[in-house]
């Protein structure tokens, strides 16, 4: 998330929403997903995607898709 | 390095965000300062979706922004060319099709202008199954063309593109064969006469292909442009055992009679790259003139005079253009993609004013009987020429001097231009017999052939066989392992076949209906026609 915002890491926590980060907006969003898509090698859902606007939804989303990769 | 980008649809996870992006589809010259980027970049997909008719209509206009782009942008262009991919991964209408060939192919022509690059996309594309090009969740949440799994290795992909057109670096060096990857011509001194390996001067050849292969290696594309059979030279360049380059190592072969300069942009369309990504090599002053002068954005290095220098100079001129940067395996592979690109394209070489440039050359063509001190001359010219001889009939000094003795006509021709006299390389011996001639020997060296000599000289022939009352000219075309080149040269000059076998065509001209199709490209002068 850093990377994409460029924004030093410990700034971001995990009660961080989308309306917080200037930089955060549509194509930042694409990026992220991307990102986490190939760093995380998983697929998310266009519903999901939309609600993936703070770092608690991020997290959530991600974990429930690495789980059911195990 | 910052882009402003032209695109039609979401390309930022390709390209990174430090650039500038276009709307979908749309190019405004006037809306800002293009100069101020490093390039501008044109990088359109084929319309993804869509009906049939809005799939075209869009095909349309990206190839209009594309037009209007070539012509307006003055500072660094990129072209992208597009892929064959359509709605649903399939191209399914030839009309579809086409546009991206149309497209493809102004992107190609583009890249002759010097500051316009095409980056062939379909190098990139091919190596990825079709039919994971298109991620449809992405592209349709955000109009996302390629599939972003693919970003990371087109990055690497576009960086290398980027290095090889920043850098300026030469990437095709032309090689012409006789008396430059081989001393002598391989075409009248066949496979065991050419210099090529051993003492001098083959060893300063074979040395000056050692270093050709280890650019070759090294991911130079060789290319040849020679004046000859082809049959000849691949003979040589597949037989010959001291042959270091061998045919897999170039990556496209313009071996013809047709004018170089042609030949020189051909190589460039088809390999998709610039002119001024070409070193022409060549021995012959005049070739490379032409080039020079028709194709401008070629380097041409000087060649030496001196065989012996040949490797120093070859080592100098991939060192001053093909400055090596960090290789990796792509650029090795580089040579195998060029080959494939020029053997799947078909282009249109671009028209040169060959006519004018021959003009310049100040061609002078003397044609006058022989006489006595020439006959050596002549009898060795009908024992050695072997491509541009129309009966290939060898001649003693003794047999020449009988027929001039006999009042035939031995009528030679000595040809000069600016750059210097090629002497006696014409001879065409016709036997009279009242008001019928039959043309027994024509030939002439190739030295001098291909720039519209052979024409006048035999037009100069004929004139004078009218002017001295004949009414009739027979001539024949004898076949030979050699003389391909000349198989259709009476045909064109204005005979008619009398008769036809496989091994030799027999002519006739009935000369009261002939008129001299002068071209006043070559100054013709005759020289003691009175005399004698």
């Amino acid at each position: 998330m850093a990377r994409v915002f460029k924004m030093d890491a410990s700034s971001i926590t995990d009660d961080v929403q989308q309306q917080d980060i200037e930089a955060w907006d549509s194509l930042a969003h694409l990026n992220l997903i991307l990102e986490l898509e190939s760093e995380f090698d998983v697929s998310f859902e266009p519903e999901e995607i939309g609600i993936m606007t703070s770092m608690t939804a991020i997290e959530q989303q991600t974990l429930f898709h690495l789980g059911g990769k195990d | 390095m910052s882009f402003y980008i032209i695109r039609n649809y979401t390309v930022e996870h390709l390209f990174g965000d430090n650039h500038d992006y276009s709307h979908y589809n749309s190019f405004n010259p006037n809306e800002r300062d293009l100069s101020s980027y490093d390039a501008v970049v044109n990088f359109m997909m084929p319309p993804l979706s869509g009906s049939y008719k809005e799939r075209v209509q869009g095909m349309k206009a990206s190839i209009q922004t594309l037009n209007l782009m070539i012509s307006e942008v003055k500072s660094r262009l990129i072209l992208f060319t597009m892929p064959y991919i359509g709605a649903f991964h399939t191209i399914e209408d030839t009309r579809l099709q086409q546009l991206v060939s149309t497209y493809n192919d102004t992107c190609y022509q583009a890249a002759t202008i010097p500051n316009v690059f095409c980056i062939d996309f379909a190098v990139f594309t091919q190596r990825i199954p079709s039919d994971s090009l298109v991620d449809w969740k992405h592209f349709y949440m955000s109009q996302i063309a390629l599939n972003p799994k693919y970003s990371a290795i087109f990055k690497d992909w576009f960086d290398l593109q980027m290095s090889a057109i920043l850098a300026k670096r030469k990437k095709c060096i032309i090689l012409d064969l006789d008396n430059t990857l081989w001393g002598g011509v391989i075409g009248e001194d066949g496979l065991d006469g050419i210099d090529l390996g051993g003492g001098y001067p083959g060893n300063v050849y074979y040395d000056a292909q050692k270093l050709l292969l280890s650019a070759y290696e090294n991911g130079v594309i060789l290319a040849i442009c020679s004046k000859n059979n082809e049959a000849d030279a691949m003979d040589a360049i597949e037989r010959h055992p001291n042959m270091v380059l061998r045919d897999r190592h170039f990556a496209i072969k313009r071996i013809n009679w047709e004018n170089k300069a042609e030949n020189v942009q051909s190589i460039a369309a088809s390999l998709n790259i610039g002119l001024d990504s070409l070193v022409f090599i060549d021995d012959n002053p005049s070739e490379r003139a032409l080039v020079k002068s028709f194709v401008p954005e070629v380097t041409v290095p000087d060649f030496p005079e001196k065989p012996y220098l040949i490797p120093v100079f070859i080592n100098s001129v991939l060192e001053n253009e093909f400055t090596l940067y960090q290789l990796t395996e792509e650029d090795k592979k580089k040579t195998d993609q060029y080959r494939q690109n020029a053997v799947r394209d078909e282009f249109k070489s671009s028209y040169t004013d060959y006519n004018q440039y021959l003009i310049e050359l100040k061609m002078i063509l003397e044609v006058s009987k022989a006489n006595k001190l020439d006959i050596p001359r002549v009898a060795q010219l009908t024992q050695k020429t072997n491509q541009f001889n129309l009966t290939s009939k060898r001649y003693s000094e003794s047999d020449i001097k009988n027929f001039i003795d006999e009042g035939n006509l031995v009528l030679i021709a000595k040809v000069k231009d600016r750059f210097g006299e090629y002497g006696l390389t014409g001879v065409c011996i016709v036997k009279i017999n009242g008001n019928e001639a039959e043309i027994d020997t024509l030939l002439m060296s190739c030295r001098v052939i291909g720039r519209e000599v052979e024409n006048e000289y035999i037009c100069q022939v004929l004139a004078y066989l009218k002017r001295l009352g004949i009414r009739s000219a027979y001539s024949q075309y004898i076949k030979t392992k050699k003389n391909a080149m000349v198989k259709d040269f009476y045909l064109k000059s204005g005979f008619s076949v009398q008769r036809e076998t496989e091994q030799d065509t027999a002519y006739v001209l009935v000369l009261d209906n002939y008129d001299v199709d002068h071209k006043d490209i070559i100054e013709v002068v005759w020289k003691d026609e009175e005399q004698d």
